[in-house]
């Protein structure tokens, strides 16, 4: 017969024992005085452990505890696309006019080896490039680019106010 | 309170929501309480220890992956933060496994409140109360908080052998005291 050990008898308790052992253990619980009592007395330790009651807080600390967390920044996934794409058309629009002024500045300088070509260049450079820049924000053009601008300032405008307000509704929620 | 799970409420708050933190608070604020009351032994403590647990958690929610569930993560801050409360106010911490002479404090517990029969939950409630931290803990996170051994032993950074040996060596020590004084009877 087995040695009942205490700790043989808590893993009996948590039904951790083999088919052979639990076999063992019951036979000695339905034979053995003692053995029943040291049982008995691990069993009511278990259920007055399993019934212990949970203390309360006191009231108010939710709300108290709430008043202390640090404002948490997030900006939502559909906030960083939105900002994402429109970061994406104003780049795009800057780039197109940098091309157009280049492709026209390009064209028009006629090459030149020497130095004082070198500074002719320059001068050119510059001169065709003022021109380019009055030709491209003359009359219609301008008013082609600024609608655009104005348009894209006018649409971030109303989503990042509502953005705004969805944030605060989260806040007070 | 909204029905929502513990992961759910996390990605919420995650998102922004900053109110339904209140969800794991209501959930956690009373067993987690429990658990400091019986570890620092004074209610005051306690409940300002578990405060700043939860704002521990509250600024750690990034790192939580949901590798476990939250509430073995959660207890694992509350048990750390509760063992730095003890250092600091110098408390005699014991080691993981070093001998300890239970049955002569809770047999001291015992023979100065002269307990009524009637009161003898009340009596089993005071002798948990003179357990060492760890112990105490073990049996709140086990029995009050349902976790398993592997559960606790996570929240404790200590092996499974070893939650099960101070789990045992706790509830042995109340037997003890239970069959000594001939009070099978008088529980059942």
């Amino acid at each position: 017969m087995m040695n009942i050990t205490d700790e043989l008898l808590n893993k009996y308790l948590d039904g951790e024992l083999n088919n052979q052992e639990t076999a063992e253990v019951n036979s000695a619980l339905s034979t053995s005085e003692e053995f029943r009592k040291r049982y008995n007395a691990l069993r009511l330790v278990h259920d007055r452990l399993s019934k212990m009651e949970v203390e309360q807080v006191s009231s108010g600390f939710t709300s108290k505890l709430m008043g202390r967390l640090p404002y948490r920044v997030k900006v939502p996934r559909s906030q960083m696309y939105f900002i994402a794409s429109i970061s994406f058309v104003i780049v795009v629009i800057c780039l197109g006019i940098i091309a157009y002024l280049t492709s026209i500045v390009a064209a028009s300088i006629p090459e030149q080896s020497s130095s004082t070509g070198a500074l002719n260049n320059l001068d050119n450079f510059i001169a065709v490039f003022i021109s380019a820049m009055e030709k491209l924000f003359r009359g219609k053009n301008l008013s082609i680019i600024g609608s655009v601008f104005s348009f894209g300032i006018l649409i971030s405008g109303y989503f990042f106010f509502e953005y705004q307000k969805k944030a605060k509704a989260n806040l007070s929620r | 309170m909204r029905n929502i799970s513990d992961q759910e409420a996390i990605e919420s708050v995650k998102k922004g929501n900053q109110a339904d933190y209140s969800i794991l608070v209501e959930r956690y604020k009373n067993k987690a309480f429990s658990l400091l009351r019986r570890m620092l032994r004074n209610k005051f403590d306690a409940e300002e220890v578990l405060q700043d647990c939860f704002l521990k958690a509250y600024n750690s929610l990034n790192s939580f992956k949901g590798e476990s569930k939250f509430s073995t993560w959660f207890y694992r801050i509350v048990y750390n933060t509760a063992l730095t409360k003890l250092s600091s106010k110098k408390r005699k911490i014991e080691t993981e496994m070093s001998s300890i002479d239970e049955h002569l404090n809770l047999e001291s517990v015992y023979n100065s409140n002269n307990f009524e029969k009637e009161d003898l939950s009340v009596m089993i409630n005071k002798l948990i109360d003179q357990l060492p931290e760890k112990h105490s803990a073990i049996l709140n996170m086990f029995y009050m908080n349902e976790m398993t051994c592997e559960e606790v032993s996570e929240a404790m950074n200590i092996s499974i052998s070893n939650v099960k040996v101070l789990l045992y060596r706790s509830r042995n020590t109340l037997k003890d005291l239970i069959i000594k004084h001939n009070l099978t009877e008088e529980l059942i």
